[in-house]
């Protein structure tokens, strides 16, 4: 009976803590895309309704960095008046749960926007986001994006010597 | 009672700006700790001891995104460091790093290296990178890196000036 009831908990105590990584999971996924539609909406207010109070932020295009809400919101202005057209597509999304309230997410992103060419630019970005939970709703608390970078040759000491004619 | 709870309430809310400092100053020192031990490795001439030394840092299911693209575990690692270690040019040199404490396990850390690699010429050329990590205590004590994303990136701007006060 007793080993029966220690079994039952234990699978209670399983069973719920899985739940909990699903949940965060199926949040985070939910939050990520809001995420996503306000940008594309070009929505500052919406977009920093997604951030907790002190967020810090690595952006890709001229190394932005910054902390803070009113930091965040001025980029953010300024990076739409600099590229109006811009838009994101979230290609893929992990999430990892780390505890009850703190979830990492990694995506990759395509960014199009007009380049200062007027040619139309489709960038491979990947991103990273630490996610809180804050009052029952997950917030970026660190954001973190950046472009793809080319495949790299191999290193010199790597190359294979031509062959000798 | 009643003002004994009240008391603690107070005291609580008085000292909460210190716990909180002084959980910030062991998240950078911790976080500090790992960086040193990640540029260490980094800097270990021969490719393959580097790359364990490197590793080591890491734990088994340890997530990035970033330079090497998305690598899921120590596994995928293994496919990609030891080509990338081969460049004879390779070194790196932490520049910055912040820490900021999530709980008593967990800390995310925001650093800047400036690491060296054989450019398009053959030639040393800077590579900077801005790194933010998860790093989480194991049942042993220590702390290793889970997840981290990593990116070219000039240095952090300066800190602000102090303001003058008149």
């Amino acid at each position: 009976m007793k080993m029966t009831t220690i079994a039952a908990a234990a699978l209670t105590l399983f069973t719920a803590g899985a739940a909990r990584a699903g949940d965060a999971k199926s949040e985070v996924n939910e939050q990520i895309k809001a995420w996503a539609a306000a940008f594309n909406a070009h929505d500052v207010g919406k977009l920093m309704a997604q951030y907790a109070e002190d967020p810090r932020y690595i952006y890709a295009f001229a190394g932005q960095e910054g902390a803070g809400k009113a930091s965040l919101e001025a980029f953010y202005k300024q990076s739409f008046q600099m590229t109006p057209d811009i838009t994101v597509k979230l290609v893929s999304y992990d999430v990892i749960p780390v505890n009850a309230t703190t979830a990492v997410g990694m995506g990759v992103w395509e960014d199009t926007f007009t380049g200062p060419d007027g040619k139309k630019i489709t960038a491979p970005t990947h991103s990273s986001e630490l996610f809180v939970k804050v009052g029952g709703a997950w917030k970026v608390r660190v954001d973190h994006a950046s472009f793809v970078p080319p495949p790299q040759p191999p290193p010199p000491a790597a190359v294979p010597a031509k062959p000798a004619k | 009672m009643k003002y004994a709870i009240l008391a603690m309430s107070m005291a609580l809310f008085a000292f909460a700006p210190a716990a909180r400092a002084d959980a910030t100053a062991d998240a950078k020192k911790e976080a500090q700790k790992v960086a040193d031990a990640f540029i260490a490795a980094v800097n270990v001439k021969d490719p393959q001891k580097s790359v364990e030394a490197v590793l080591a840092n890491f734990t088994e299911d340890a997530q990035h995104i970033g330079v090497f693209g998305r690598v899921h575990g120590k596994k995928e690692f293994m496919q990609i460091l030891p080509k990338a270690f081969a460049d004879p040019n390779r070194s790196a040199r932490l520049t910055a790093l912040d820490a900021i404490s999530l709980d008593k396990d967990t800390i995310l850390s925001i650093s800047h290296f400036d690491n060296v690699v054989t450019g398009p010429d053959g030639k040393p050329m800077p590579l900077p990178l801005r790194c933010t990590r998860l790093l989480q205590r194991q049942k042993d004590g220590r702390w290793l890196i889970s997840a981290e994303h990593t990116s070219f990136g000039p240095p952090p701007p300066p800190p602000p000036a102090a303001a003058k006060r008149n």
